[in-house]
């Protein structure tokens, strides 16, 4: 049992004691303080927060704590659900909301969860921003709206197609040479967000032949879901098994990227950024050198 | 990445930055140019990662009582190891010709992570256990 309270956000287990982890009554104080925390700087008008979650069993409940928390606060709250984290950083900024929480406690095991924290431009909050959060927690500092000014709540489901669309409109994105190889893809989302994000942007890219591997987003982790090889031997040999060109593996919630090659051997994690920024810098090199 | 005006970063751990989108580690912008250079590369996966140098990165950590003053261990370190270079701005690198070890400590636990790089996994391997070595017997002499 344990309860992570840092700058970056809270992360902890699920049931147990209070203040021995993440707990409903932990839940509550911390989106409380957040949630002053975003008010302050509003002096008096009227705030939204963009939330999102990935696919983790203890999510739903986490959420709807999250969610009453913030409308008595008197935050009106963008719900968009099941949602990868850069999802959600792209709403915060498209909304032009305060901020944003993301609940995922990412490349976790299945019992953690975490209320990730961004601030009005959808990027993680700062040092000085998260320690006042956690002083207003630790102080139990909180401030709740009075009855004519509890936020609204509303749903909102189309930011992935809005990330999707972004993404193929890079100027990078060779859609065109995608097509053109006609790439058999094995898809591994450990049973999260990924199952409903990857295989649609596979298609916007031109990949038609999609291999899904846990990609039913339930929350029961087929495997150790930090993307490090030691996790992956089933789906190497999944890969050579269909025939697959290659592999993604993401983490829970999306932010990390592991590939494996058409023969089962890992890209290796470090190499997903080496490979990109070699394609990026062929393009970008020589107006940016310093 | 803003001070500098990057065009690409992120991180170690298969999290990438593409600016032109937002700033944030972003796996499904990840994908998408990943793709996009093997197609153009126009040969298998494999065939491109054999394009790039291999490397060596092995992961671990020193774990210390709560009550080391870790500060106090890298001052030590950086004076045992003075004659390589040093950078510090995030944790302790050292760089040892071809090689090098990265120390960081955590924000939440009593440990110090350690990383090192080297063409072959012999070397990283007995890197990481003399930093080890280095570091338990700087916290026991506190």
């Amino acid at each position: 049992m344990s309860v992570i309270a840092s700058i970056s956000g809270i992360r902890g287990t699920i049931g147990g004691k209070v203040g021995d982890a993440l707990t409903p009554i932990d839940v509550v104080k911390y989106a409380a303080a957040y949630g002053t925390y975003v008010s302050r700087q509003l002096s008096g008008k009227r705030g939204k927060i963009v939330l999102g979650r990935d696919a983790r069993i203890s999510v739903d409940m986490v959420r709807r704590l999250v969610i009453g928390t913030l409308q008595g606060i008197g935050l009106d709250v963008i719900d968009l659900d099941l949602a990868t984290t850069p999802t959600v950083e792209m709403a915060v900024a498209a909304e032009k909301a305060q901020g944003g929480i993301i609940l995922s406690a990412s490349h976790n095991p299945k019992n953690w969860n975490a209320l990730k924290l961004l601030n009005e431009q959808g990027e993680f909050i700062n040092d000085e921003q998260g320690r006042e959060v956690l002083q207003i927690a630790n102080n139990g500092d909180f401030h709740f709206a009075d009855i004519n000014n509890i936020g609204n709540y509303s749903s909102n489901s189309s930011y992935l197609q809005y990330h999707i669309q972004k993404i193929i409109a890079l100027d990078l994105v060779d859609l065109n040479a995608i097509k053109k190889r006609g790439f058999r893809v094995l898809v591994d989302a450990v049973n999260s967000v990924g199952g409903i994000a990857i295989p649609p942007l596979l298609r916007a890219l031109g990949v038609e032949d999609i291999i899904e591997v846990n990609c039913i987003p339930d929350g029961n982790f087929q495997h150790n879901p930090e993307p490090l090889p030691e996790n992956l031997n089933a789906i190497a040999n999944e890969v050579r098994r269909n025939n697959a060109d290659l592999a993604f593996v993401v983490d829970p919630d999306v932010d990390r990227l592991a590939i494996i090659c058409e023969d089962g051997t890992m890209f290796g994690e470090e190499y997903s950024l080496v490979a990109i920024a070699d394609y990026v810098l062929k393009y970008k090199k020589r107006r940016y050198r310093i | 990445m803003k001070a500098v005006n990057a065009v690409i970063g992120g991180e170690g751990n298969g999290g990438i930055i593409y600016p032109a989108l937002h700033y944030g580690r972003d796996a499904m912008v990840g994908i998408a140019l990943f793709l996009s250079h093997l197609a153009q590369f126009g040969k298998s996966c494999s065939a491109l990662r054999l394009r790039y140098p291999s490397y060596c990165l092995i992961k671990n950590k020193a774990e210390l009582p709560p009550e080391v003053d870790i500060e106090a261990v890298f001052e030590r370190l950086k004076q045992k190891y003075k004659n390589y270079p040093q950078n510090t701005i995030d944790g302790l690198r050292l760089d040892f010709d071809r090689d090098w070890v990265h120390l960081r400590r955590s924000n939440t636990e009593p440990i110090v992570r350690i990383y090192a790089e080297s063409s072959t996994q012999v070397t990283a391997t007995a890197m990481i256990r003399q930093i080890q070595k280095d570091i338990k017997e700087y916290a026991a002499m506190q």
